[in-house]
């Protein structure tokens, strides 16, 4: 036993030295940040060493095999010996080490070397960009994201003398910007042309505010009393006399509003209660809720209920243009951790839209999770795929709003599923915290662009060529759009969503087996992922097969000579066989692969089950034949 | 009591022969038809047992197989060392049946009637309604018409930070390129080059193997032109000489297997390489001067054949040293 891990370790050590002496001396290496050269070196030689890792340790086994059972062969003269069963013993623990170690390299190791690496090749270029970008920032005065640049340019490159000087310019700068100015925290507005009920209950002076509350009040009319008298003490801004009779009206009002219904029939009190709860939603900035509790009270109150009516279209209008604040994105650039995020989504109409984000970032807001996207597209085809338009949004926000504000009838007008605990709800509207006027919103397209000359062919279409200069630009929406969404899928699959565009690989398992179901609505194929989450998980198992068999090829053909010594022109020998068992394994693994994407193929939803089920007897086969080795 | 053991071990040849070659060849037209499957398969559709190309795979790869069978069987000789006589002329029999009447039947098979299936069904049409990223363009398609090749989609290009989705229409699809129809499948089921290389050199031969085949049995020439191909059959026998090489099996099984493996590459460099093509005719030009071997000329590749005997001969010899010592070693 000893020596047999003597072997395999001194083999594997020799081979890792190999890798590493093969990297430093291989003498092409891309285009790289010069002080990363080394490293990039180091890793290279590394992933080359983890790739070769499963040959070594399988042809490393079947030697040390064939060498440690050169002696008392004897012991197994009958099939199924005694003997025999402590090696299959002895071989299943080694082998379980090994599946253990090569499980370890290819889930957690060779990923993180893959993405050392790619970090590394792309360097140069992002140097190149970021410095690029600091210094346009820079002369446009916009100094906390110069600074942000020039940080993210010191951390691909640490001692590149550009970037430090760089960094020390634009903290320099913004240094004295912000000794300069100090913020103003004032109020924010909004841009006030698209919301024209809001607009215009607003304009009202404070004593026309005043005499309608009043007049509501007189008229029992609860809820308009309330508003007005809302809207009266905003407008007021702390002018004394009016102030309190806004107030004291306001209360009373509320209190009134608050305390339980005394209609007769049970229905008129539904009613009322809802009104009630829709009214309280809106009055808290609620729109979403109040826009579907006032939708659903339209349906159900027979004739019209001009409060109903007034209050649906408040909470319309708030709702389209909920706004977020431009600066809750700075640090995006900083902080993304998505990057090219597609996927296409069934709109319940039948159309379909298909979705691209350029950089996104995950944060928390009061305990939401939230995420906000740059640059975002979506683009609406029909049903038969004929082109409807295209939205771009510079920057938009996504929170996950609960569905139980949604009543039956909404949920299948937004195509939500009954067991959606929560979605996403896609703000595109942006102002700026301090500048009023200074909004953000997404523009529209209607006609297609078409592609420029290199792209027609890179991807061997043919047809009419586009200058892409002379695209037109994208009109910007004119306040009929509306600019929020709510996007017909559940929050958890967005949330694993800009995993998938990356590529499975990248995916967790358990992420993996919930994103399949769903894989081909959202324009991702299932075989590819089903196949990729079957080899990851039967990896082990299959693994652990090829090292019964290498023992049983261990057993079968091993030493045959009366001396006990080793002679040292074999050692010449395990190198070769090594080669040669590469190839094997390398046709062994593609097997696998080819296995697993008929299984994908034939069994479809059942595929994990019938590939277990596959595996487990072959793996009993390899062991039965193993322990019916005999001398 | 030798006659019933030499009689077991070679009912335990015949018996191994006839299963693995079985096994083999029913692999090796699965493999085929489920790569060739694949190369034509869109995302979204689903794969199907297909007997024509399932044949098309069986008619290619498996005299390749059998021209493989001295080796395997030479490793059963390894794995259950005898000494008797029987065995080894089970051996010798048997290979030489396999290439004296198995190969030539299943080459001379035509395959045009099974490779009718792939032109009907080569669609060059990729599926609507996926991804598909080519390095740093994602391509999506939302109507593909399959009538007249037009597609509508968009592209975006990853490289630019704004104003980088395109969307067109009306455009049609060049005839692919690559060998796959999707880019998605090929992804996932493409080759790694080592594998590639080995299975492209493995058709090579069976293909070398077709021609001369076919050029046998048709009107050109006659059996003789296959025997002298099958000079590579002769020497592939003799590989079963360095059974005994070394005390240590697995590098006797190596050993095996490069001899098999050089064996085969040099004579199908043979007939394929332009360099050695050129020696050979020199040789051959020397050879049709001395009266002797003038029929020969006509008939096959002289030189081929004289270095198929040769290491036939050499291997020969070595399986005497190597049966003498490995005797000689059990006694003591």
């Amino acid at each position: 036993m000893k020596k047999v891990i003597i072997i395999l370790v001194i083999y594997t050590f020799l081979i890792f030295l190999c890798c590493l002496g093969e990297t430093y001396i291989y003498r092409y290496v891309p285009e790289l940040v010069p002080e990363c050269v080394s490293s990039y070196r180091f890793y290279r030689g590394l992933s080359w060493f983890l790739a070769l890792l499963p040959s070594i340790l399988i042809s490393g086994f079947c030697i040390a095999c064939s060498i440690q059972w050169k002696r008392n062969a004897t012991d197994s003269r009958h099939r199924f010996s005694p003997a025999m069963i402590d090696r299959y013993r002895f071989v299943i623990i080694a082998s379980l080490i090994f599946v253990f170690i090569l499980s370890f390299s290819a889930e957690i190791c060779k990923p993180v070397v893959n993405r050392k690496l790619s970090a590394f090749e792309n360097g140069p270029l992002e140097l190149q960009n970021d410095l690029k970008t600091a210094e346009t920032f820079l002369t446009e005065e916009k100094y906390d994201l110069s600074y942000i640049y020039a940080r993210r340019a010191v951390a691909v490159a640490p001692k590149n003398a550009e970037a430090l000087s760089m960094l020390k310019r634009t903290k320099d700068a913004l240094e004295i910007y912000n000794e300069r100015s100090r913020h103003d925290d004032s109020f924010v507005t909004v841009d006030e042309e698209e919301m024209p009920l809001y607009s215009q209950d607003h304009s009202y002076s404070v004593k026309e505010l005043i005499a309608r509350a009043r007049a509501a009040y007189e008229a029992e009319e609860w809820f308009d009393a309330h508003y007005w008298a809302t809207l009266a003490q905003e407008a007021c801004k702390g002018i004394d006399t009016n102030l309190d009779v806004a107030h004291d009206i306001a209360d009373k009002a509320w209190n009134i509003l608050r305390s339980p219904s005394r209609y007769e029939s049970s229905e008129m009190n539904l009613i009322y209660a809802k009104k009630q709860k829709g009214y309280i939603a809106l009055n808290a900035g609620d729109y979403l809720q109040a826009y579907y509790i006032f939708l659903e009270l339209q349906k159900t109150v027979i004739g019209t209920d001009p409060d109903v009516e007034r209050f649906f279209a408040l909470a319309k209008e708030g709702m389209e243009n909920q706004y977020f604040f431009i600066d809750e994105t700075q640090n995006m650039d900083l902080l993304s951790n998505g990057h090219n995020v597609y996927f296409s989504l069934k709109n319940p109409d039948g159309s379909k839209s298909a979705y691209y984000v350029k950089s996104l970032m995950d944060s928390k807001e009061s305990g939401k999770s939230v995420r906000y996207l740059k640059n975002l597209t979506i683009v609406k085809y029909d049903r038969n795929g004929n082109f409807i338009n295209c939205v771009n949004a510079p920057i938009a926000k996504v929170i996950s709003q609960t569905t139980t504000v949604f009543d039956e009838d909404s949920k299948k007008i937004l195509g939500i599923e009954k067991n959606w605990k929560t979605v996403p709800y896609l703000m595109m509207l942006a102002v700026d915290r301090n500048t009023q006027g200074l909004v953000s919103r997404p523009s529209y397209r209607y006609a297609e662009t078409g592609l420029p000359l290199e792209i027609l062919e890179e991807e061997e279409l043919i047809g009419l060529a586009v200058d892409a200069s002379k695209i037109p630009p994208a009109e910007e929406s004119s306040g009929y759009a509306p600019n929020t969404a709510i996007l017909p899928m559940p929050y958890s699959d967005f949330a694993s969503i800009n995993m998938a565009s990356e590529a499975a690989s990248s995916m967790s398992i358990f992420s993996l087996m919930n994103f399949i179901p769903n894989a081909v609505e959202y324009g991702f194929s299932a075989e590819v992922f089903r196949e990729s989450l079957l080899s990851r998980v039967m990896y082990p198992l299959f693994v652990l097969i090829l090292f019964v068999c290498a023992a049983s090829a261990g057993w079968n053909y091993r030493i045959e000579s009366k001396s006990p010594h080793f002679k040292t022109v074999w050692l010449f020998i395990i190198l070769l066989f090594g080669l040669v068992m590469y190839l094997i394994v390398e046709i062994a693994f593609y097997m696998f692969n080819i296995v697993n994407y008929v299984l994908v193929g034939t069994f479809n939803q059942a595929a994990l089950v019938a590939a277990a089920v596959v595996y487990v007897v072959i793996f009993i086969l390899a062991s039965f034949y193993f322990m019916s080795r005999k001398a | 009591m030798k006659i019933k053991e030499n009689i077991i071990e070679s009912l335990k040849l015949i018996f191994f022969y006839t299963c693995i070659c079985i096994f083999l060849c029913f692999c090796s037209s699965v493999l085929y038809m489920v790569y060739t499957l694949c190369q034509n398969l869109v995302a979204g559709q689903t794969l199907s047992f297909d007997f024509n190309l399932f044949m098309e795979g069986f008619l290619l790869f498996s005299p390749v197989v059998f021209i493989f069978g001295s080796m395997l069987m030479t490793f059963f000789f390894i794995r259950h060392p005898c000494h008797y006589i029987l065995p080894l002329i089970c051996y010798c029999v048997l290979y030489a049946v396999s290439w004296i009447f198995i190969i030539p039947a299943i080459s001379k098979v035509s395959t045009t009637s099974y490779e009718t299936y792939i032109e009907a069904k080569t669609k060059d049409m990729p599926s609507s309604g996926y991804f598909r990223r080519n390095k740093d363009k994602i391509v999506y398609y939302s109507y593909v018409n399959e009538a007249d090749n037009s597609v509508a989609g968009l592209c975006i290009d990853s490289n630019l930070a704004e104003n980088n989705v395109y969307t067109f229409s009306s455009l049609k699809l060049s005839h692919k390129k690559t060998a796959f129809t999707d880019s998605l499948i090929q992804n996932s089921i493409d080759m790694p080059p080592a594998i590639a290389i080995t299975a492209q050199k493995l058709l090579e031969l069976s293909l070398v193997l077709r021609k001369c085949a076919s050029q046998s049995f048709g009107s050109t020439h006659s059996f003789f032109y296959w025997l002298c191909f099958a000079s590579m059959g002769l020497a592939l026998l003799g590989v079963i000489g360095l059974r005994h090489f070394s005390e240590w099996r697995l590098v006797n099984m190596l050993f095996v297997a490069m001899a098999t493996l050089g064996i085969i590459v040099g004579n199908t460099l043979g007939y394929v390489n332009p360099v050695m093509v050129g020696i050979e005719k020199s040789f051959n030009d020397v050879f049709a001067k001395i009266g002797i071997f003038k029929p020969l000329c006509t008939v096959g590749n002289p030189f081929i054949i004289f270095c198929n005997i040769f290491i036939f001969i050499i291997l020969l010899v070595l399986f005497f040293a190597f049966e003498k010592n490995s005797r000689n070693l059990e006694d003591l």
